[in-house]
């Protein structure tokens, strides 16, 4: 075929537009380069599976910036032993705080909670705080306003303005760390309930609606990563407990909250669109909730 | 001779003492020692509870230190007295009025009718009140009634210790009689003040009490049944055992406690302001008077402070028919379940379990007056 002039600025401007308007999608890409959506590792302890996700995403300086402010959100709110389930597993966070620490020298990495119980006694107790120290990283409990900032939820129905913490946009990459629960009010807990510790004022979440208000915040406060921590799970009296444990020994990781929500919720042996603030926020488009639909990686250990 | 001077002694003394019963590991047990040394509050608790305490025996110990040495207590021992002894003050006003004798007899006559006004009378008392300040919570009636106190001396030089210090009085009498002990003199009208008149009044004015006593058995009722710092049993005991000093509320973790005007400056639970945490027996540990008994943490997370009531009216869930559930979530002991009418899930109190620890109140999101309230 011959190449005309016009053939061929035809030819690359359409190509140039193809490649700018793909450039605008470029997350999503990378997204894709992972080749999968959703990690789930079993067995093992909690160490070997942080260990396992970190190689699973080659390591954790391509899954992170270096020299960066790392920001955490456990979910370390009630004052529970680590075996009551109530609190992300400590060995979980003393792995991903130490292998962060030692791969990609950052800059911080603090931990945050809003907690149920008081403070020191929550963070003490669920040994979260001896983990992260010893780890070299920190954690302090947000209960003051002024460590608070107002974002706009422009997706929100109920409300459109939240105060969030500040640490959450002064942070290079955050982490969102949650365990599957048992719930009194949203019936489960994982993921995208674990985000209510990074707001200020509550109250008007439970006067507003719950569910849809947790659904509504998922679709403003995106964590970079969210690791669900199964190591045990809460099946009844949450979210505080003392309740029935179950030990399922799994990792469930993934860069689309919901989706390691959804996958969480079948380990209770329900599907996700039965759980009120799930349905919502994948309506209001906050991921994909159908795990046929998901890419998902199993390592086993 | 003079090596050390006196002021320096007192700052240490003072300091040492805030320390122990402020800040120290040994907080719970020197501020026991230290209402133990108080001789007003002995012999309050021994008119209140009818009883005779061991801690009585101080008083002949005393007198006869007292009469070896002469008044040490108020002369050396008393940190309040040290305090108001460095600030200045008129010296050369001569103030007349001298109703220190009055206010003691007030009190004594006062504690035959179960009314207990140490707080605002005995200076041991307000001197764990500045403990208490230092120690955590600050509350305000305290520090006012303990200011008040100091800032009388401005207008002369130890005002309160000479004029009005109704412990000043007991003690001064007694050193007055132990002097005769070691001087073998018979009382004369220098020495000893105490007229016939005097005497007789004051004889009188007991045996009034004690027959209004009989005559109208009076013993201290609250109007309103307010909510107690845990291990409180009885409200008349505790009201009789309470000195008002403030340290249960300095130690509140949630600040929980609060004096209460309304019942006499003692620690009321006000939920709104904080709850009772599932971890903490503090204000047990901490009551120099145990009137809080000490309660181990298993214990107390039995004991019923009080029980939780929803009010149907203002409940977002039985008004608004919305998802608000916060008391069932934050319950700690699990006493709030869930009914489901129509497809909307109501709270309701399990009484066998709630304990009144407020925690539901306190996180009610309905202002001023929660929809879950805790009733004694």
């Amino acid at each position: 075929m011959k190449i005309t002039r016009r053939h061929f600025i035809k030819k690359s401007i359409s190509a140039l537009s193809l490649l700018s308007l793909s450039s605008l999608q470029l997350p999503k890409l990378v997204k894709a380069s992972d080749s999968f959506d959703l990690l789930v590792i079993e067995g093992g302890t909690p160490e070997q599976r942080i260990a396992k996700m970190f190689e699973a995403f080659g390591g954790a300086k391509k899954l992170m910036p270096s020299n960066a402010f790392i920001a955490l959100k456990p979910n370390a709110s009630f004052a529970r032993t680590p075996k009551q389930a109530a609190n992300v597993n400590p060995k979980t966070i003393y792995a991903l705080t130490d292998t962060i620490k030692k791969e990609t020298n950052p800059k911080e990495i603090k931990a945050f909670d809003y907690t149920s119980d008081p403070a020191d006694i929550s963070f003490d107790k669920s040994g979260i705080n001896e983990a992260i120290k010893k780890a070299g990283g920190s954690i302090y409990a947000a209960e003051q306003e002024n460590q608070y900032e107002y974002i706009n939820i422009p997706k929100a129905r109920e409300l459109k303005k939240q105060l969030v913490n500040k640490d959450i946009r002064k942070s290079d990459f955050f982490i969102n760390i949650a365990i599957p629960k048992n719930h009194s009010i949203t019936e489960l807990t994982v993921g995208i309930k674990n985000l209510m510790g990074c707001i200020f004022n509550r109250d008007i979440y439970h006067m507003k609606g719950l569910n849809q208000c947790i659904a509504e915040l998922a679709t403003a406060v995106l964590p970079d990563l969210n690791i669900i921590d199964a190591e045990n799970i809460l099946l009844t009296r949450g979210p505080h407990g003392p309740g029935k444990v179950k030990n399922t020994k799994t990792t469930i990781v993934s860069k689309d909250i919901l989706l390691a929500d959804a996958y969480a919720v079948t380990l209770f042996d329900r599907n996700a669109k039965d759980i009120p603030h799930l349905k919502y926020a994948h309506q209001l488009g906050v991921g994909e909730i159908d795990l046929t639909k998901a890419t998902i990686k199993t390592i086993t250990i | 001779m003079k090596i050390i001077p006196k002021k320096i002694i007192a700052f240490f003394y003072i300091s040492g003492l805030i320390y122990l019963i402020g800040f120290s590991p040994y907080q719970n047990i020197s501020a026991k020692i230290f209402i133990y040394l108080d001789i007003l509050w002995q012999i309050s608790q021994s008119i209140l509870t009818l009883e005779i305490t061991l801690g009585l025996l101080i008083l002949p110990l005393l007198f006869f230190i007292f009469a070896l040495r002469g008044n040490i207590i108020c002369r050396f021992l008393c940190p309040w007295g040290r305090i108001i002894a460095n600030i200045p003050g008129n010296k050369k006003r001569h103030v007349s009025f001298k109703p220190n004798g009055y206010i003691f007899y007030f009190i004594i006559i006062l504690l035959l009718l179960n009314i207990n006004i140490l707080g605002i009378t005995d200076p041991f008392v307000f001197f764990i009140k500045t403990c208490a300040f230092f120690t955590g919570n600050i509350s305000w009636i305290f520090i006012a009634v303990s200011t008040t106190t100091l800032l009388l001396n401005t207008y002369k030089k130890q005002l309160w210790c000479i004029n009005i210090c109704p412990m000043g009085f007991l003690l001064n009498t007694m050193a007055k009689y132990a002097s005769l002990l070691k001087h073998h003199k018979t009382p004369t009208e220098q020495s000893i003040n105490i007229s016939r008149r005097r005497f007789l009044i004051a004889g009188a004015s007991f045996f009034a009490a004690i027959s209004a006593k009989k005559a109208f058995p009076f013993s201290y009722k609250a109007k309103t049944s307010p909510l107690r710092p845990p291990s409180v049993n009885k409200e008349e005991d505790f009201m009789k055992k309470c000195v008002r000093c403030g340290l249960c509320v300095s130690v509140c973790p949630t600040k929980a406690l609060k004096p209460d005007i309304k019942n006499g400056l003692t620690p009321v639970l006000i939920p709104k302001e904080g709850y009772c945490s599932e971890f903490c027996n503090a204000c047990t540990k901490i009551c120099p008077t145990n009137a809080i008994k000490p309660i181990s943490l298993a214990k107390k997370r039995t004991f019923r402070i009080g029980t939780a009531k929803i009010n149907e009216n203002t409940c977002l869930c039985y008004n608004d028919k919305k998802l608000c559930l916060l008391c069932v979530e934050s319950c700690p002991y699990h006493a709030i379940s869930t009914i489901t009418i129509n497809n909307v899930r109501m709270p309701v109190v399990d009484k066998s379990i709630c304990i009144g620890c407020g925690k539901c109140e306190n996180k009610c999101p309905i202002n001023p007056t929660s929809a879950i309230k805790v009733f004694k």
